[in-house]
């Protein structure tokens, strides 16, 4: 029995093995390394080249197909590409309503202005047009909330101009009386401070519109001294006041909107169907096309739930139909035109401009697709649910009062609509449904 | 990168020695070393003499020279650290001392020395002033006690080399320095009041004239075997033989010659000696209070015996008592080491080092000292050889001795405990265990803590701060609800429902586990279905085999409360071991509007047993295992957005307030196991658990399909909105602000019968370990989930009063049979190749109520693998390994989804010396197709039962690195350091685009989300037989939030954090530990994730006290 352990005779060979695993596992390492992204050398999306255009660069976008003289040749719907679709819309549909946005806005500016100065009955009613015709306008162009003036919330790059000028349903009545009470109104932060329900065209319908002296706040806001304090004619006042400022912010805001959109400027419509531009936010063309889906898909989330479907009880929101309280332009009453805005907007964006001759739209890639059917019960079932909005006299708040069943119809000819986006037009053109929220695992 | 070049400067500082005529080893006074044994002894006998006592090879190379080097190395760091401006600090001090003799004596008058005069005057002055200093400090080293402590390490050298002048304790050096700083700056300080404005800098600060010329005079000789005598001179001047003299190993001859050059100060002390004929026989100190030549030991020893006769007795009990115990001190239950005389000190290292004999006993007599690890300096981290089942982890009824309980056992680090009987080093694949000494230390309740700070590898995304919801991946496997693990209690499938619905809403308590293992390369496909992540199998008690019972309480921060106590025993074959838990803390976030937002969780455990006689051939073991368990947690998806972060990082929104996840859950558990033999074993399980939680918890608001993307931008617009009513600062006014509240009732059942065969032959050369496996499972959920709405309303949420929404109303279903073998096949000892393959038959039936449908689809899977390893030298092996990856998908799936497959790659060495436990492993994971599953846990807004997305081809690569080096000083102390490192890379091969939240828009070449690229961690612990106190650093790298490349964008970037944890423990008495515990000590406020909705925090500083009685 020896103390000292036997050496295995084998063990002066095994020191070979270790380098050679060393090397093994440095060379592994290595070519793992050097499996990277050796074919995609700086991760930009230029790499990308199922993007159009990508000999021009980024950054210089151009009109698709050589603009010059192709527009015939589309027309009717042959050879559309979805590129054109994204141009057609962006250039034909979303630049021009901005543009025109922009210039009732300032309209509005102006009458508000007036009305601020003078406080006049007069100036008002005209303030009160003013605000009717840049609604309507801006009604269409809440189906067309792509890029800037999406919310950040859900759109691909969006900065959520939209909210600035119109943010219903997000309103809150007592903000805007609490600003009037307070006059924060005249702070030089005001737009920053506030929330987005204290201005934009609702606050400015509150303002404009309402004729109560009452304030809208809950007791435990505590309004109730500083407004009996103010008195009728202070109040009015005020309110005209407020209401300038706001008209006034609308209108920085639509210009900064249509600058976005404008070709001599922004020119976001180059961007949305050029997605290999530089600053473009979108990665591709079907996350453009999805992007522009989920900017009419208003029509169902808002226009036909949002609007009619909670106040009527048939969508989950109202726990005790029907709740008027819950609808659209509750002091205007404009709440018909409003829809009926929303689905003309709707149709400029499935026919991708108001010039059949020259727009290139949803409706035409679908006829090149051999899927006319569904481009004409799309925009037939649009011209139906127009007409539905133009059945009523009254306000919709009064209509829905009177009867609960009243609009009922209107409902669904707007679902009419719905039902086709949803179904035939998403399946054929391969777009994805935006998603709703809830139902979820966790 | 300062720190690092800090400290290469200061590793090359001692370099620079050789070229600084300050210091003795400056190259031009070599040659004066060289030449005068030449000049007194003659050419031949001097060369002689150099030959044997300076340039022998063995000199240079045996372990006290390496030692003396590298402490030289140590210290320049330590002096790095502590930059200690000694040149400046004694100018200033010298200067300060002139101008106060200045101030009490007045201005002298004009001096009529010349330069030169006082130049040569003040060189001597000096030089004698620094030689008495330097002698009446040398003096006190020795004749001072707790000094002695320190000087030995310069004494216990056994081999002198002129480097040995720098083998001396830090503490010791600081004196010196010290010294020197006083001597100088009271002697310059004189000279500058005397002859001011005379004085030069060169002069005063540089070079010492006398000096130079005595260490150019063969100062170096000193430390050397060079027996060299002035003859009478040395009345005179010490002679490098008188300082020889003076290392002498004899004890009664270290306290003579105590001087630098000059004789006087001895001669006047009565410590000269003149050196006679023959040098001493040895060199060296007996009875040191720390191991020669081991650097650590020499930093450690002096202090630990300084400290335990320094501080008076009583305030070391004080000090105990209150559990601050950073100062160590040696163990009552060691002799004292030192005073006692040195034949006491039975200390296996005492018999280890070699003197020199010198020279009578020729370079034969220094003997190479590296087999001479000394047996009981560490526990080896090879795991003790085990026949019985028992497992190899110590339990403390396993230990009569309660009081030896944990700390003294084993801090095994990695084995892995499936091969009980074979040593580390022959593991095939990489398998770590968490053992029970290092759970016990720690008294983690968190898994997230426990594996985040032992293991690497392992990657764990923080959710609610106590780890009541898992997120655990394993090599760059998503760790969203650890459900690509296969997570297993004793071997047995834990989840839910592993096949079906495996994310891990299920944890047990870790209190009353007793280890962890982890398996992650071929290992783990003995382990399916989840091949590829890889394994985490958590052991509970063993029924011990006598009477033994633990109470354990805790208490601490936000209401923290722990009971936890077992009972067991073992009569006449019959084992029982009942075993329950309670956690409880009102939780550290803190809810607007006010409420808990903690949890309490019970888990209980019944065992009973049945085994025939163990030391027969034949050995049956019928086992039967119960439990329940319950939590109570008010917890939430929802976070904060980063502004709010920032200003409160523990608040919650009121929105979150109704938020409250109930389950229970019930195990039972049949197992019979037969062994013959060493060689033979056969084990069938039979397992029902019954699992079924409910979750009311916010889900989203009407009008925002996903509250992450609110929470990541929630200033403007109606964003702004939204996040007000959710904090309660707005009221919901519209439908689209109402709180939908989900309700998501689920109940599971996994159950089924698993049996492995093992056969471990030997012979001749060849070892082998086959287990045959198989399994027949059943597992399933239905799930009934609901939304309810409510309003904000200030600040309380009110029922909207609309009616409650189905939202899910589903099932799924999993039937699977699997077998497996594997067969670990060792030749000589030392080459170990283990092939596997595994084989699953999976069955899936999905209905859906509310869409009404109904699915059903089969996977079968086969995964082979092969691992190796070769134990090139008796400490160091290599292992390389190679496995298919699996992960099945869960029903509902169309056949579209395909299941998730990889081939994994491992390699790595592994490294078991002394007390030091290393391995670096390098990993590929090349998947076919990484699936992502759609919960609201990862962020997702639409699953709708388990959506997978597919994301193609990814390859995850990357290296792990664990080190860790434990030892034990005389007198009980035990050290520990220890390392980890995880390096991941990541790529997706090809572009695509995921509605998977996480993933995106993936282009290829991007990386995966919530895969930190670097991962790193340490432990120090230091301690005796009593008492313990460490500390647990760990390093989280930056990681996505959202798959990308290059720089994270600041809105996907969970940036890197730091955390410390503390912990502290004591024995009072024999039966009772009192151990307390810190995390996050440094109260750092970090993010941990941007999911499930938002910011997540990770818990803040938290501290617990508790007290664990071993009754019986």
């Amino acid at each position: 029995m020896t103390a000292r352990p036997k050496l295995n005779p084998t063990a002066a060979l095994r020191p070979w093995l270790l380098p050679l695993c060393l090397a093994s596992v440095g060379a592994w390492g290595w070519a793992c390394q050097d499996d990277g992204p050796d074919d995609s050398s700086n991760g930009d999306r230029d790499d990308d080249d199922d993007g159009p255009d990508d000999a021009d660069g980024p950054g210089s976008v151009t009109e698709p197909d050589d603009a010059s003289g192709r527009d015939d040749a589309t027309a009717g719907g042959s050879d559309v590409s979805r590129r054109d679709v994204l141009w057609s819309i962006g250039t034909r549909v979303i630049a021009p309503a901005t543009a025109e946005f922009a210039t009732q806005a300032t309209a509005l500016d102006a009458a508000v202005q007036l009305y601020a100065t003078r406080g006049s009955e007069d100036s008002r009613a005209a303030a009160r047009d003013a605000w009717r015709e840049a609604a309507r306008d801006w009604q269409q162009l809440e189906v067309m909330q792509v890029g800037p003036a999406a919310s950040s919330l859900v759109g691909i790059g969006g900065e959520d101009l939209r909210d600035a000028i119109y943010s219903w349903p997000t309103t809150d009545s007592c903000s805007i009386d609490r600003v009037v009470a307070g006059e924060d109104y005249l702070a030089d932060d005001f737009f920053v401070t506030e929330l987005v329900w204290s201005y934009g065209l609702d606050a400015l319908e509150y303002l404009l519109f309402n004729e109560s002296t009452a304030h809208t706040c809950p007791a435990q806001v505590q309004l109730d001294g500083p407004w009996a304090a103010l008195g009728t004619d202070e109040l009015a006042r005020r309110r005209a006041a407020y209401a300038g400022v706001v008209a006034g912010g609308i209108a920085a805001r639509a210009g900064e909107l249509a600058e976005r959109w404008a070709s001599d400027g922004g020119n976001f419509g180059a961007l949305l169907a050029d997605q290999g531009a530089i600053d473009s936010p979108y990665a591709n063309e079907a996350e453009a096309m999805d992007e522009v889906f989920r900017a009419i898909f208003y029509i169902a989330k808002i226009t036909k739930d949002a609007k009619l479907g909670i106040p009527i009880g048939i969508v989950a929101g109202c726990s005790a139909p029907p709740c008027i309280g819950l609808m659209e332009t509750p002091f205007s009453g404009d709440a018909a035109t409003a829809m009926r805005a929303n689905l003309e907007g709707l149709a400029l964006m499935v026919k991708g401009g108001p010039d059949a001759a020259t727009a290139d739209g949803f409706d035409d890639l679908l006829r090149q697709m051999g899927e006319d059917q569904i481009a004409d019960d799309l925009l037939a079932a649009i011209d139906v649910a127009i007409a539905a909005t133009e059945a009523y006299d009254t306000p919709l708040q009064a209509e829905l009062a009177a009867d609960p069943e009243a609009l009922d119809d209107l409902y669904a000819a707007i679902k009419g609509v719905t039902d086709i986006l949803k179904g035939p037009f998403v399946m054929a053109l391969m777009l994805t449904v935006p998603a709703d929220g809830g139902g979820d695992l966790d | 990168m300062d720190w690092l070049i800090d400290i290469v400067a200061a590793l090359s500082q001692p370099l620079r020695a050789f070229f600084d005529p300050e210091e003795r080893v400056f190259w031009m006074y070599l040659p004066g070393a060289l030449a005068l044994p030449l000049v007194m002894l003659g050419v031949g006998r001097g060369f002689a003499e150099l030959r044997q006592g300076l340039l022998r090879r063995e000199l240079w190379t045996h372990p006290s020279t390496r030692a003396d080097v590298t402490l030289v190395f140590a210290k320049a760091i330590v002096a790095a650290v502590l930059r200690v401006p000694w040149l400046a600090a004694t100018a200033s001090a010298a200067l300060a001392v002139g101008l106060t003799l200045h101030d009490w004596l007045g201005p002298t008058g004009p001096t009529t020395w010349s330069p030169g005069a006082i130049t040569i005057v003040y060189g001597v002055v000096l030089f004698v002033g620094w030689d008495l200093s330097r002698f009446l400090v040398h003096f006190a080293m020795h004749r001072v006690r707790w000094l002695w402590s320190f000087h030995q390490v310069h004494h216990s050298a056994h081999v002198l080399t002129p480097l040995t002048l720098y083998r001396s304790h830090p503490v010791e050096t600081v004196i010196y320095d010290l010294r020197g700083l006083v001597s100088t700056a009271a002697i310059t300080g004189v000279f500058l009041y005397l002859f001011p404005g005379q004085l030069r800098a060169l002069e005063i600060l540089g070079i010492n004239a006398v000096g130079f010329v005595f260490n150019a005079a063969g100062a170096n000789l000193r430390h050397s075997h060079v027996w060299l005598r002035f003859g009478v001179v040395e009345r005179w001047l010490l002679s490098p033989a008188q300082h020889q003299i003076h290392h002498a190993r004899e004890a009664e001859l270290h306290g003579h010659n105590l001087g630098v050059w000059l004789s006087l100060w001895d001669r006047l002390a009565g410590t000269w000696a003149p050196a006679g004929k023959h040098p001493p026989r040895s060199f060296g100190v007996d009875g040191a209070n720390h191991r020669h030549d081991d650097v650590s030991s020499m930093l450690i020893g002096p202090l630990v015996e300084v400290f335990g006769r320094v501080l008076p007795r009583r305030r070391r009990a004080a000090l105990t008592a209150i559990g601050v115990l950073l100062w160590p001190r040696p163990s009552v239950a060691v002799a004292p080491p030192v005073t006692t005389a040195p034949a006491s000190r039975n200390a296996p290292s005492e018999s280890v080092p070699e003197a020199v004999a010198w020279p009578e006993d020729g370079p034969a007599a220094v003997t190479d000292p590296a087999p001479s690890a000394p047996p009981t300096a560490v526990t080896s981290p090879t795991p003790p050889p085990s026949d019985a089942p028992a497992p190899d982890v110590p339990t403390p009824d396993a230990e009569p001795e309660a009081g030896e309980v944990d700390l003294e056992k084993s801090r095994t680090i990695v084995v892995n405990s499936m091969f009980d009987d074979t040593d580390v080093l022959r593991i095939a694949g990489s398998a770590h265990v968490v053992n029970e000494a290092e759970l016990t230390r720690r008294e983690y309740d968190d898994v997230h803590r426990i594996l985040a700070n032992n293991v690497p590898g392992v990657y764990v995304r923080g959710e609610d701060g106590f780890g009541l919801r898992p997120n655990i991946g394993l090599r760059g496997g998503n760790p969203d609800r650890s459900a690509k693990l296969n997570l297993m209690e004793d071997g047995i499938l834990m989840g839910p429902a592993p096949y079906s619905a495996p994310a891990a809403y299920y944890f047990p308590l870790a209190t009353r586990m007793v280890a962890l293992e982890v398996f992650k390369g071929p290992a783990s496909i003995k382990y399916g279905p989840n091949t590829i992540g890889g394994a985490i199998n958590l052991r509970t008690r063993e029924i011990p085999d006598t009477h033994t019972s633990v109470i354990d309480l805790a208490g601490g921060r936000f209401g923290y409360v722990k009971g936890h106590a077992f009972y067991g025993t073992t009569y006449k074959g019959f084992g029982v071991l009942i075993e329950a838990a309670r956690v409880q803390s009102t939780g550290f976030k803190e809810l607007d509007g006010g409420g808990d937002t903690g949890f309490a969780k019970n888990d209980a455990m019944l065992k009973l047993s049945y085994r025939t006689r163990q030391d027969a051939a034949l050995r049956h073991r019928i086992e039967a295992k119960v439990g329940f368990a319950t939590e109570d947690s008010d917890e939430t998806y929802l976070g904060l957005t980063r502004d709010d972060f920032e200003a409160t990082p523990y608040r919650r929104y009121t929105a979150s307030a109704q938020d409250n996840m109930r389950w229970w859950r019930s195990q039972a558990e049949l197992s019979y196991v037969l062994e013959q033999g060493d060689a033979i074993e056969f084990e069938v399980r039979a397992y029902r658990h019954d699992f079924q939680r409910t979750w009311r918890r916010l889900d989203s608001i009407r009008g925002v399909s996903s509250l992450s993307a609110l929470l990541a931008n929630p200033d403007s617009g109606q964003a702004a909105v939204f996040a007000s009513v959710l904090r309660g600062d707005s009221d919901s006014l519209q439908p689209q602000q109402a709180l939908l509240v989900a309700n998501n009732n689920r109940t599971f059942v996994s159950e089924g019968v698993q049996s492995t065969f093992h056969w471990r032959p030997r012979r001749g050369i060849v070892e082998q370990d086959l287990e045959i496996g198989a399994r027949v499972h059943h597992d399933g959920v239905i799930r009934h989930h609901t939304d309810e709405a409510f309003l904000m309303t200030s600040g309380v949420m009110v029922p909207e009063g609309t009616p409650i929404e189905d939202t899910a109303r589903n099932r799924g279903e999993a039937v699977a049979g699997s077998v497996h073998i594997h067969d670990a096949i060792t030749l000589w000892k030392s080459l170990t190749i283990a092939p596997g393959v595994r084989l699953e038959l999976i069955s899936l039936r999905s209905t859906d109520a509310l869409a009404d449908e109904r699915t059903r689809r089969f996977d079968p899977a086969v995964t082979p693998g092969i691992g190796a390893s070769v134990k090139a030298t008796p400490w160091l092996a290599a292992f390389a390994g190679l496995h298919r990856g699996f992960s099945p998908v869960s029903p509902g799936q169309p056949d579209a989804v395909k299941a998730e497959y990889s081939l994994n790659y491992e390699a790595g060495l592994r490294a078991v010396h002394r007390g030091l436990f290393a391995e670096a492993v390098g990993f590929v994971s090349d998947y076919d197709n990484l699936n992502g599953v759609c919960t609201s846990s990862s962020g997702c807004i639409e699953g709708d039962g388990a959506d997978l997305f597919t994301a193609g081809a990814v390859l995850v690569w990357g290296v792990e690195m664990l080190a860790r080096w434990q030892h034990r000083f005389e007198g009980g102390l035990r050290l520990e350091l220890g390392g980890r490192y995880t390096y991941t890379g990541s790529q997706f091969r090809s572009d695509f685009q995921s509605g998977f939240p996480q993933w995106g828009d993936v282009r290829k070449g991007f990386a995966l989300p919530y895969v930190p690229e670097h991962l790193a961690g340490g432990t120090v612990a230091i301690g005796g037989r009593i008492w313990e106190v460490s500390a647990a650093p760990s390093y989280n790298g930056a990681m996505r939030d959202v798959a990308g490349r290059g720089d994270i964008p600041a809105a996907e970037r969970i940036d890197g954090f730091f955390v410390l944890d503390l912990s502290a423990e004591i024995r009072v008495l024999r039966k009772f530990r009192i151990y307390g515990q810190v995390t996050n000590a440094t109260n750092a406020a970090y993010i941990t994730a941007f999911r499930p909705f938002g910011i997540r925090p990770g818990a803040p500083l938290t501290f617990m006290l508790g007290l664990k009685a071993y009754v019986l």
